[in-house]
Formats: structure tokens, sequence, C-alpha cells
């Protein structure tokens, strides 16, 4: 799973048929504990229902398609969670034991 | 998916089997201030779209996950029409 933040969305209305109902989110791939841009923008399928501004995490490639058990949605992004918190725990040392 | 806009077509009528029947354009991928960008893909067309129109493209084993496109030779479609899109910066 890849993080990212939601800053817009797309209206389609000639779509694949098993995309219909379904909608389309732009994301900003981020790092979660710095904020950071951390790549391109994408169009990401949502399966939960966010909004612009949420944090959320979507998977990529063809995982992407699980969330839609019906096997019938072409989809290579797919917005599966929304992150609400996130505690990051920095680690001065590792043990090696 | 990637935003893109469609520049053209291609005709090929010695295929594989399984892409007879496939409509085939050349999509340029664009950012969303709506600049083409260098990179560009052959897709297959699961919508019926023309030249100039923006689109979405799937690519990778996803793209298999259609009826039309399940079991064969294809890694990118084009899965929907774009009328619009709005984002904050």
């Amino acid at each position: 799973m890849f993080y990212a933040k939601v800053i817009g969305n797309v209206v389609a209305t000639i779509k694949y048929k098993g995309l219909i109902g379904k909608k389309l989110q732009i994301i900003q791939p981020v790092n979660l504990s710095t904020g950071r841009k951390t790549g391109e923008p994408l169009i990401a399928v949502d399966s939960t229902d966010s909004g612009i501004g949420d944090f959320i995490g979507y998977e990529d490639g063809m995982e992407a398609t699980w969330p839609f058990e019906g096997n019938d949605v072409p989809s290579d992004a797919t917005i599966v969670s929304i992150i609400e918190k996130v505690n990051v725990y920095k680690l001065d040392k590792v043990s090696q034991e | 998916m990637i935003l893109g806009q469609v520049i053209g077509s291609i005709v090929s009528t010695q295929k594989d089997k399984n892409l007879t029947g496939k409509k085939l354009l050349i999509v340029k991928s664009i950012d969303l201030e709506g600049n083409l960008l260098n990179s560009f893909i052959v897709a297959v067309d699961l919508v019926g779209v023309g030249v100039g129109e923006k689109v979405l493209v799937v690519s990778g084993s996803s793209a298999r996950q259609t009826e039309e496109t399940r079991d064969r030779a294809i890694d990118s479609v084009i899965v929907a029409k774009v009328d619009s899109y709005s984002y904050e910066k």
C-alpha cells in the first residue's frame, strides 16, 4: 500500500461498464511522516468514500482490482483506506541481536 | 490510471488472433495542467473515443481484468472519456 492525498476528482460520463458508479479521484502521493510529495499525481478509483484533502492509502497494479470482487473493474490504482492518524517512531539504533 | 490525450490510431492487419477487432489508439500522457508529456502508449479502446479527446488509461495486468480483454495480449486500455476534472495544487 502507498499513501497519498486526495487533491481533486475526475468527471467522466462515458466509461467502461465496470467503472460506472465508481468515484475517480486525483491523488498526489506523499510521504506521511514528512508530508512531502513523492511523485506525479495519478487517478484512482475510490472504494472508500474519500473527499478532497483526505490522506488515503491506495493499492496499485493488479491488487487494485481486488476490492471489486466482480472482476470486471479495470483499475490500476484503487483507494482502499482513509488515514486518520499516523504515529512514526524513530529508532536511533537498531538492535543487532 | 493516467490521464492522456488521443493523438492518433494504428492500423494493423497482421496481428495476433486475440487482438482481432480491437481498436488501437496512440495516447500521449498529459499532466494536470494539460501539457503533453513525452511518453506515449498504444492502448486498446474499450469505450469508443476519437482523436483529440482526453482519456483515462489503465496499464499493466489490471488492463486484462475486463470481459473484453481477459487472456489477451493487452497491457493498456482506454477505460473512460474525461469530461472534466478539478484539483487543488
